[in-house]
C-alpha cells in the first residue's frame, strides 16, 4: 500500500470521528455490495448485465457525504454506488439488480437504472452524458422554487464528448443553476482511452469554456472529493451556479460482466489498487489516532453484515409480479384516453357573441398559455427567442406580451440548445413544474429525440410509475416554402414511443382547450400546429388557411383522446389533420353534390388514438380514406388502416386508402413542394375511388 | 449453506472443465477467494467463493467436464447440514 493521499489535520478534525468513520463505512459497503453482485452473476443468479464500480468508491461517498437528503443526484448505466452512497438502502438495490419486486423500482430499472424519488435519485441515466441535460432541469425547479437545494450529475469521462455535455453545462453556467457536475474520470469510455478521443484531456479545464469554476481533484482520496465537493455545493447553494469537478479515479473491473479488461495491463491496474481508496482512508484514520484499529475492523464488518442482509433479502424477495409489466399507471399518470363520444361540428359563430371571439389559432393558443400561466404558476414557459424584449415572442409570435405580463422568469429565453431546453423541460417538471418547452419548429425536435425519446418517455417506467413529467413541447409543422428543414410533420414517430401523448391542432377551439388539457395533463404531450392555419397576425404565410372560428371565452378543456367528426356523412369516413381537414372538408361540400356523404374526422389526439370513434364511423360508413401531410410511408394512416383493417376486415367495401406527401425530402420552390404535397384534387380522387371501389380499380 | 456452480464463461459452449481444485474440503475460505481452475473456450478462469465460510463438500473433482449450473461445491459453517 503506497499512501499518495495527503491530508491536513484539521481538516480531518474539523471532519470528526463519527462522520470519518462513515465515509469508511460507506465505501466498504460499496465495495462489498459490488463484490457481492459480481460473484453472484457469475453463478448465474442476476439476470443482464452488471456495471461496477469497484475502486470509484471515494467519489460517490466523497460527494455525497456533504449533500441533503433534499438534495437530488442523477447518474449513469454504473450508478450502484451512486444510490447507495445517497441513502439507497441496500437491501432495495440488491433487490432491484435481481429484477425482485421490493427492488427500488419494482424490477422495471434494473441494475443500470438504480434511483428513487424519496432519496433524491432520478432513475440512473445509462445513455452517456443523458443525465447532464436532466440534471440543469432539476435545479432549475429548486431555483424556480427559491429552494437552496442543489443537484450533483455523475458522468464518466466519455460522457464530455457528447454534445449533451456540452449543452447543459452552458444552460446550467447561463442561468446560474445549483448543480455540481461530477466527471469520475476513470480513463476509458468502455474498452477505449480517453486520451484517443479528445486531444483535451484535462477535463477540469473544460469549465473554463463555459465560464465557471472548475477543479481537477484526486478521485482515489475520500477526503479531498468531499472537500472540493464541499466548495461547489456551497457555492451553488449561495446562488454563484454550477462547478465541474474532475475526480480522476479507476474502476479495477472490466466496463461491464463480459469485459476481460484485454486493453489494460496488469502493471497500471496494480498502480491504481496500491491507492485503493479504502486501504488508503483506513490508514489515515490510524495514522491520525481519529479512529481505534477495533473500531476500522467493526466499521468494516457491519458494512459486510447490511450487504449479507441485503443479499438474503433479494434471493428470498419474490420475482416482480408479471402483471406490472403492463400496467398502465406505470407508464402514464393519466393512462387512457377519452371513452365518451366524440365531439361534433364546431360552433358556429352565434350572432349574439362578440365579433372579436373569432380567433385565429395563435390568439387562441395565446389564450389557453395565458390562462393557464394565470391559474397555475408552476407553469414555465422555456425556449429560443420567447421573451427578449423587442424581440419574436416565439418564431410564430404565440407569446407575444407573455414575458411582459408573467416577468423572463417564467419566460425563459435559453440558448439553442434543443438537448437542454428539454432536458431542462423534463427535469424541471419532475421536480415540481409544469414546463411548455418551445423548439420552433418541428424539425429541430430531432436535436432533442433522446430526451424525448428516452428520457420523457420512459422515466416514469423505468421509475415503476413514482415520478410524474409534466411538460408539453409545442411544435410547428408543415410544408410553408422553407425547404427541405423547416417543412416536416413528424408527429408519426411519436406514436412509436411508449410512454408520450401526442395532439394535433387544427383549428382555433382545439387550440385553446387542447393546450389548457396538455398543461394540465400530469404526462408529457407533443402538441403540433400547422403553419399555414396559425393566422398569426405578423406572420401571413403563402397558402394560408383562414381557420378562425369561434373560441368561447370561457374556461374549457378538450378531453385527452376525444376525436371531432367535423362532418357526419354516410357513404366514406375521411379521417384528417391540418390542411388536409381542411381541404377534406371542402371537398365533401362538392362530392355532396355528386351523391357521395363524406364524414370527416379530425382525430385529434394521436396518441392516445381515439380507435372507438374510428372504428365505429368506418363500421358504418365501410370506407375509409386517411390524409395526412406526413409522408405516406411509415406515416401514422399506416397504423389506422392497419388496425380498421384487422378490426372490420369483412364489413369494409374497399381497402383502406391512404394520402400522404411524397416520400421525398420537402422542395423549396412553390411548385415543387406543390408536386410532393398531398392536394386536394388527389384528396378528391382517392375519396371517389373508395366511394366507387370495384376490384379493377388500380392505385398509383 | 452456499452451492458454488459451474459459471457459464464460454462464448461457444455451455460446459467447463476443472482443471484444479485451489482448496480441499474443510479449508475456510473467504468471500472473493479463488476455488478451483476453470477451462472453457481454451481460456483459464479462477472460480471464486460467493461467501465466507468452510470448504464443506467438493462434488465434482478436478479432471471433470460439467455443463454450465452443475453444483460443484458446498461452502458453509462448520456445523451446517450439507445436502446429499
Amino acid at each position: 500500500m503506497t499512501r499518495t493521499m495527503t491530508f491536513d489535520d484539521d481538516v480531518l478534525k474539523a471532519l470528526g470521528k463519527q462522520e470519518s468513520i462513515e465515509l469508511l463505512h460507506l465505501m466498504v459497503l460499496i465495495r462489498q455490495f459490488e463484490q457481492t453482485a459480481y460473484l453472484r452473476y457469475l453463478q448465474g443468479e442476476i439476470p443482464g448485465t452488471l456495471h461496477q464500480c469497484q475502486g470509484q468508491e471515494a467519489v460517490a461517498v466523497g460527494v455525497c457525504s456533504v449533500l441533503e437528503s433534499t438534495d437530488w443526484i442523477t447518474s449513469t448505466h454504473r450508478p450502484h454506488g451512486h444510490a447507495l452512497a445517497k441513502g439507497m438502502d441496500p437491501a432495495a438495490a440488491m433487490a432491484e439488480i435481481y429484477g425482485r419486486e421490493t427492488g427500488c423500482l419494482g424490477g422495471r430499472g434494473g441494475s443500470m437504472h438504480l434511483g428513487d424519488p424519496d432519496i433524491g435519485m432520478l432513475p440512473s441515466v445509462a445513455i452517456v452524458g443523458g443525465g447532464v441535460t436532466l440534471a440543469p432541469g432539476l435545479a432549475f425547479a429548486m431555483q424556480t422554487q427559491g429552494s437552496s437545494s442543489v443537484v450533483a450529475c455523475f458522468f464518466g469521462d466519455g460522457a464530455v464528448n457528447e454534445g449533451a455535455f456540452h449543452e447543459g453545462v452552458n444552460f446550467a453556467a447561463v442561468k446560474k443553476l445549483p448543480v455540481i457536475f461530477v466527471c469520475e474520470n476513470n480513463s476509458y469510455g468502455a474498452s477505449t482511452p480517453f486520451h484517443e478521443t479528445t486531444l483535451n484531456t484535462d477535463i477540469a479545464s473544460r469549465g473554463a469554456a463555459y465560464g465557471i469554476p472548475s477543479e481537477s481533484v484526486d478521485g482515489m482520496n475520500v477526503l479531498a472529493v468531499r472537500t472540493a465537493a464541499e466548495r461547489a455545493v456551497a457555492r451553488a447553494r449561495d446562488g454563484g451556479g454550477p462547478t465541474l469537478l474532475e475526480c480522476r479515479t479507476y474502476r479495477y473491473v472490466g466496463h461491464s460482466r463480459g469485459d476481460a479488461r484485454g486493453y489494460r495491463s496488469k502493471d497500471e491496474e496494480a498502480q491504481w489498487e496500491e491507492r485503493d481508496p479504502i486501504e488508503q482512508w483506513k490508514t489515515v484514520l490510524l495514522d491520525s489516532g481519529l479512529v481505534a484499529a477495533d473500531e476500522v475492523d467493526e466499521t468494516i464488518k457491519s458494512a459486510k453484515a447490511v450487504v449479507k442482509e441485503a443479499l438474503k433479502g433479494a434471493q428470498n424477495a419474490p420475482k416482480a409480479a408479471v402483471h406490472t409489466a403492463l400496467e398502465p399507471t406505470a407508464i402514464f399518470a393519466a393512462p387512457g384516453g377519452h371513452e365518451g363520444e366524440p365531439a361534433g361540428p364546431l360552433e358556429e359563430d352565434p350572432s349574439t357573441h362578440e365579433d372579436d371571439r373569432r380567433l385565429s389559432i395563435a390568439e387562441a393558443l395565446r389564450e389557453g398559455i395565458q390562462e393557464e400561466m394565470l391559474r397555475d404558476s408552476s407553469v414555465v414557459l422555456l425556449g429560443e427567442d420567447v421573451g427578449v424584449p423587442g424581440g419574436f415572442g416565439g418564431a410564430f409570435g404565440i407569446y407575444l406580451g407573455l414575458s411582459e405580463e408573467f416577468g423572463r422568469a417564467r419566460v425563459v429565453d435559453t440558448p439553442i440548445s434543443e438537448k437542454a431546453i428539454m432536458g431542462v423541460a423534463i427535469g424541471g417538471a419532475i421536480a415540481g413544474l409544469r414546463t411548455l418547452p418551445d423548439l420552433q419548429y418541428a424539425d429541430f425536435i430531432f436535436e432533442s429525440m433522446d430526451e424525448i425519446v428516452n428520457e420523457a418517455a420512459k422515466l416514469r417506467y423505468m421509475s415503476g410509475g413514482r415520478i410524474s413529467i409534466p411538460t408539453v413541447l409545442r411544435s410547428p409543422v408543415g410544408a410553408s416554402q422553407r425547404g427541405a428543414q423547416h417543412a416536416q410533420c413528424p408527429e408519426s414517430f411519436f406514436l412509436h414511443v411508449p410512454g408520450l401523448k401526442v395532439l394535433c391542432i387544427s383549428d382555433p377551439f382545439t387550440a385553446k382547450g387542447g393546450i389548457k388539457a396538455a398543461l394540465r395533463d400530469p404526462d408529457p404531450v407533443l402538441v403540433f400546429e400547422h403553419k399555414l392555419l396559425y393566422g398569426a397576425a405578423k406572420r401571413q404565410e403563402a397558402g394560408s388557411i383562414d381557420s378562425r372560428a369561434y373560441v368561447p371565452p370561457d374556461e374549457y378543456e378538450i378531453p385527452v383522446g376525444q376525436a371531432r367528426i367535423r362532418r357526419r356523412g354516410k357513404d366514406v369516413t375521411v379521417v384528417a389533420t391540418f390542411t388536409e381537414l381542411y381541404d377534406a372538408l371542402s371537398v365533401a361540400d362538392d362530392l355532396a353534390n355528386d351523391g357521395i356523404s363524406v364524414e370527416v374526422i379530425d382525430p385529434v389526439w394521436l396518441a392516445p388514438f381515439p380507435w372507438e370513434t374510428i372504428f365505429e364511423s368506418v363500421g358504418r360508413t365501410g370506407r375509409l380514406v386517411v390524409a395526412h401531410e406526413a409522408h405516406r410511408t411509415g406515416g401514422w394512416g399506416a397504423e389506422v388502416a392497419a388496425r380498421v383493417s384487422e378490426r372490420l376486415h369483412g364489413r369494409l367495401k374497399a381497402p383502406v386508402l391512404r394520402l400522404g406527401s411524397a416520400d421525398v425530402p420537402m422542395p423549396f420552390a412553390p411548385w415543387l413542394e406543390a408536386a410532393v404535397l398531398p392536394s386536394r384534387d388527389q384528396l378528391t380522387e382517392t375519396i371517389r375511388h373508395s366511394a366507387n371501389w370495384t376490384d379493377h380499380i388500380t392505385l398509383s | 449453506m452456499e452451492e458454488i456452480l459451474m459459471p457459464k464463461l464460454g462464448q461457444t459452449t455451455d460446459e467447463g472443465y476443472i482443471e484444479a481444485w485451489h482448496v480441499s474440503e474443510g479449508d475456510e475460505v473467504e468471500m472473493g477467494q479463488p476455488l478451483f481452475i476453470v477451462e472453457t473456450d481454451k481460456a483459464q478462469t479462477d472460480v471464486e467463493s460467493v461467501a465466507d465460510g468452510v470448504v464443506r463438500k467438493i462434488v465434482v473433482p478436478a479432471g471433470e467436464t460439467v455443463p454450465a449450473g452443475t453444483v460443484i461445491a458446498y461452502v458453509g459453517e462448520v456445523d451446517e447440514e450439507v445436502p446429499e
